[in-house]
């Protein structure tokens, strides 16, 4: 259960060109990764190859046994759910293979549960294309959620999500992972959210891991201005987290 | 001719003693039908004119139930001097058309028939299955075939007629007067110089502006095959369907056959048959003759236009317009031959109607 | 603040008891629209009299009786009920793995390719070198060229994926190539055929026999339980491919197998019966409408559905035209567009 996570993956290649150098990657059970980089760094491209969606074949190990691709749970970037389907039926879906022609109580009430934890209760029978983009992807997380995956991916997963969710969202994910001691990959944007909720930062650029460390040590300005092309403050909340300002460069007029 | 007779007389005298109650014949489907004695009740599908013909006075009583539209809608005036005489023919339930996929064999199966007689086209259209649901019902199915136009399944049909009806001697008559009479005429033109005259038989329905259809295969096809004719549609045309106008002036047909029928609702069509006048038939007539490019044939330079009865074709009457294109084709052989005065003959002796109307008629 | 709420499993079982029973009186209906397609028909048999006909039995003394219930009737009927659950349950399908809510059974050129079979069936029948009766070689030859159809299109989506677009594309190069073929044998044919082609196409349950409808019915419950595998993965689907691939699913076999059985359940159907249209489109709605998008009630309920409309079709052009039975295709293009407008009403906007 506390065993570390290992991913091997070979470079990714969107037709010819290539997109990522091979890498190999290593989790600490419950571990909290936030995945950051420029657009088009190939954060999505990267998550999709753990998750198994790309043509490369990934290796998952985790305390000397392979990962299969249904122990991984994967929230891609928002794609809105245009079906007539209920909350609470969505959620069961991510153990759609346990579902059979009767669905067990008990999972109806763990879903119930899971519903609550992210505060969609109110609407576990609303049909999912009447949610708003943050409702649906609070729906969608608590269904990745319900999964109990050995690995959580997750891309972009408070892009539509309000500052409470967002907070709650991340203090949630954070919580699940201690409980579950299932490590999380996230992609973000939000670099002060980084910097208050992820134990590790990775920093995808130029085509290869950039940086591997805890926030304090990946977020520096130097960092920040060569990647972002940014010229950020740094500064301390009163919880001693970091919270990034960011300017633009002054010096950049094509910003 | 009167060795002929004589040679029938014989031969009509042994055939009673091969009628049974209860006998085996071939249908012309290849059907191998058992008959148990007389039918009382008949569902008639087609060929309706012979089935009373062969069957006599008492068979119209018979008919329980009918396949309408072929007779009622095609020749409407005939069915109207059919129905005078046999008033109960108007309420008989219709059981559908084969044509155009409207017959419901349970209508059939319902008016509870002995026996059902059908064409081949007929059973055709319906299918093995179906034709099994109404043996299954103990109807027995017997198909026969007038719609080929050869001698050999007129001859065939007739007899078999006979032999359900219960009536061979009558079948055996007509097809003897029926033999005689197609003899007849081939050994006429058998004796007369080959007249090569090319000949175009079109269903003159739907006025000049439209293209009726024309005939490849069967009905007037087979009437041209044979009186030794040149069917200009031989070829081109499957069984039956309109030729392009463009390859009836090329083709420069010598004779042109009109076939017109009683159609109401039809103003431009050539009107032929029971209640129609040869007056209001010619101007019809020469309006087909009046078609762009048709003044220059051969046919309508030398007025070989002709009109015949369609409802004649297919039916034990078809040798009368057989020798109509026969006399077209070779005046002299048959100069002491009248049709017309011949049909009014076959009606009298064999049908409780006579011919009131205009069954051939040449365009003046 | 309302008090308790009431828990998750109880509402649950509250919304399945309720879907249930909407499924369990749409099968009444049913059962009822069938019942009565029994006592009509053009020979005007009094059910008293069809009673006695069903109970003494396909060998039963009163011949005339006995076989329209048993070798007509009865078969029609059963024709209707298996070929109206096929298109439903293919309809569903379609719309399904298309992710469109107006994809049906033809959209992928399966109606167009049968009607260019039967076409061939009817005109050139002889020209065929299979030893088949002429009543058996149209609905094998429409089955044939179904089948084709499916096969061309799987090639494309083999070649270059199963995106609903792909297989859309796919499919209408697939119709336009069998139309334009149908066309010409039109073209081609005589008026007599031309007239029997036509009538082919209009859809038409009289030629029902007892061959047919075990054909069609085996189809039918082979489909079943291949289905049955599938119900929690197409409920998934309805998520959108992104998620449902998230979800571990292999949407690209998953497509390839439900159109697979669509092609099945199709092909059977219109081979014997002409293409009966709108069922394939109206059905999966009206299942929508009663039990939402869980494809567990979905698929039976949109196999009911089928049967629902057709039966009520062939009730319909029995009751219009007592003598000859108007076909049930036509009769379920004129009444589709009602039930099409009434489907759209009720929708709540989307």
């Amino acid at each position: 259960m506390d065993d570390l996570l290992d991913i091997t993956l070979p470079a990714l290649h969107r037709g010819r060109t290539r997109v990522l150098a091979s890498c190999q990657l290593r989790f600490a059970a419950g571990e909290v990764v936030a995945l950051i980089g420029p657009n088009g760094a190939g954060k999505s491209t990267l998550l999709q190859a753990i998750a198994g969606l790309a043509p490369e074949p990934v290796q998952l190990t985790r305390g000397g046994r392979a990962v299969a691709r249904a122990e991984i749970g994967f929230l891609p970037q928002a794609f809105a759910v245009r079906a007539a389907l209920s909350v609470l039926d969505c959620v069961l879906l991510g153990r759609r293979e346990a579902l059979g022609l009767r669905v067990p109580p008990h999972l109806i009430a763990e879903a119930e549960a899971m519903l609550n934890r992210l505060g969609l209760s109110d609407l576990a029978d609303r049909a999912m294309h009447d949610l708003s983009g943050g409702q649906q992807q609070r729906a969608l997380i608590a269904q990745r959620l319900f999964r109990r995956p050995t690995l959580l991916l997750l891309d972009e997963p408070t892009s539509a999500l309000d500052l409470h969710h967002q907070l709650e969202t991340m203090a949630l994910l954070r919580a699940h992972a201690a409980a579950t001691r299932a490590p999380v990959l996230a992609a973000l944007h939000d670099l002060s959210l980084v910097a208050r909720y992820a134990d590790r930062v990775l920093v995808l650029a130029d085509g290869r891991i950039e940086a591997d460390g805890p926030p304090e040590a990946v977020l520096t300005p130097d960092r920040l201005a060569l990647h972002w092309r940014i010229a950020p403050e740094v500064l301390r909340a009163r919880d001693g987290k970091s919270v990034i300002v960011p300017h633009l460069m002054a010096t950049n007029m094509q910003g | 001719m009167k060795l002929a007779t004589l040679a029938t007389a014989v031969a009509l005298s042994l055939t009673p003693a091969l009628v049974h109650a209860h006998e085996m014949i071939t249908d012309l489907d290849g059907r191998m039908v058992m008959i148990h004695g007389t039918p009382e009740r008949v569902a008639l599908g087609f060929y309706y004119e012979d089935y009373l013909a062969v069957a006599g006075p008492e068979g119209a009583a018979k008919i329980v139930s009918l396949s309408r539209a072929p007779w009622a809608d095609w020749r409407p005036n005939q069915w109207a001097a059919y129905t005078k005489v046999f008033p109960a023919l108007e309420t008989l339930p219709d059981f559908g058309n084969a044509d155009d996929n409207t017959f419901s064999v349970e209508a059939l199966i319902a008016s509870k028939p002995d026996v059902a007689i059908l064409s081949t086209w007929q059973t055709a259209a319906l299918g093995e299955p179906a034709v099994k649901q109404i043996e299954n019902a103990g109807i027995t199915v017997v198909a026969i075939d007038y719609n080929a136009q050869t001698l050999e399944r007129h001859l065939l049909s007739t007899r078999i007629l006979g032999a359900v009806m219960g009536q061979p001697e009558r079948a055996e008559q007509l097809a003897a007067m029926y033999e005689a009479k197609t003899a007849d005429t081939v050994a006429r033109i058998a004796n007369a110089v080959p007249s090569g005259k090319k000949i175009y038989v079109e269903l003159a329905q739907k006025g000049p502006g439209e293209v009726g259809n024309t005939y490849g295969k069967g009905m007037w096809a087979g009437v041209i095959d044979l009186v030794g004719g040149e069917n200009i549609a031989k070829g081109q045309i499957e069984n039956w369907g309109p030729l392009s106008p463009e390859f009836v002036i090329a083709a420069q047909p010598d004779v042109i056959l009109l076939a017109g029928s009683e159609w109401k609702n039809k103003p431009e069509a050539v009107l032929l048959g029971f209640g129609e006048t040869d007056e209001a038939a010619q101007p019809k007539m020469a309006a087909y003759a009046a078609r762009s490019g048709w003044a220059d044939l051969p046919a309508v330079k030398n007025r070989e236009v002709y009109g015949i009865y369609h409802g004649g074709n297919r039916t034990l009457s078809d040798f009368v317009y057989a020798r109509t294109v026969a006399k077209a084709l070779y005046p002299e052989a048959f100069a002491d031959v009248d049709p017309a005065a011949e049909l009014v003959e076959y009606y009298k002796a064999w049908l409780p109607v006579a011919p009131d109307g205009t069954f051939v008629t040449k365009l003046q | 603040m309302t008090a308790r709420p009431v828990p998750a499993v109880v509402r649950w079982r509250a919304r399945a008891a309720r879907q249930g029973v909407a499924v369990l009186i749409a099968a009444l209906a049913l059962a009822v629209l069938a019942l009565f397609d029994l006592i009509t028909g053009p020979s005007g048999m009094t059910p008293g009299a069809l009673w006695h006909a069903a109970l003494a039995g396909p060998e039963g003394a009163d011949r005339a009786a006995a076989t329209i219930f048993w070798q007509i009737r009865l078969p029609q009927l059963c024709m209707g009920l298996i070929v109206g659950a096929s298109l439903g349950l293919a309809g569903l399908l379609m719309q399904t793995i298309l992710a469109n809510p107006l994809a049906s059974p033809f959209t992928l050129g399966f109606s167009a390719a049968a009607g260019f079979g039967a076409a061939l069936a009817i005109m050139g029948g002889a020209l065929v070198p299979l030893p088949l009766p002429g009543w058996l070689l149209t609905p094998f030859l429409a089955f044939t060229a179904t089948l084709t159809a499916t096969a061309l299109v799987w090639l494309v989506a083999r070649a270059r994926g199963t995106a609903p677009e792909t297989l859309v594309l796919a499919g209408i190069a697939v119709m336009f190539f069998f139309q334009s073929a149908q066309s010409l044998m039109q073209f081609m044919a005589s008026p007599e055929v031309l007239a029997q082609i036509v009538f082919w196409l209009f859809g038409s349950l009289l030629k029902a026999n007892w061959v047919a409808v075990s054909v069609s019915g085996t189809i039918l419950l082979v489909c079943l339980p291949l289905l049955a595998r599938d119900l929690w993965a197409l409920t998934s689907l309805r998520l959108g491919e992104a998620h449902a691939a998230a979800l571990g699913l292999d949407v690209a076999a998953l497509r390839r197998r439900a159109f697979l059985i669509t092609a099945l359940l199709t092909a059977g159907a219109v081979s014997f019966t002409g293409t009966i249209g709108f069922v394939g489109l109206i059905a999966p709605h009206v299942a929508r409408a009663l039990v939402g998008e869980d494809h567990r009630l979905g698929l039976p309920a949109a196999a009911i559905a089928g049967a629902l409309i057709l039966i009520a079709a062939s009730v319909t052009g029995k009751m219009l035209s007592q003598g000859a039975a108007i076909p049930v295709g036509i009769v379920t293009a004129v009444a589709g567009v009602p039930m099409l407008l009434a489907v759209i009403l009720s929708r709540k906007g989307v």
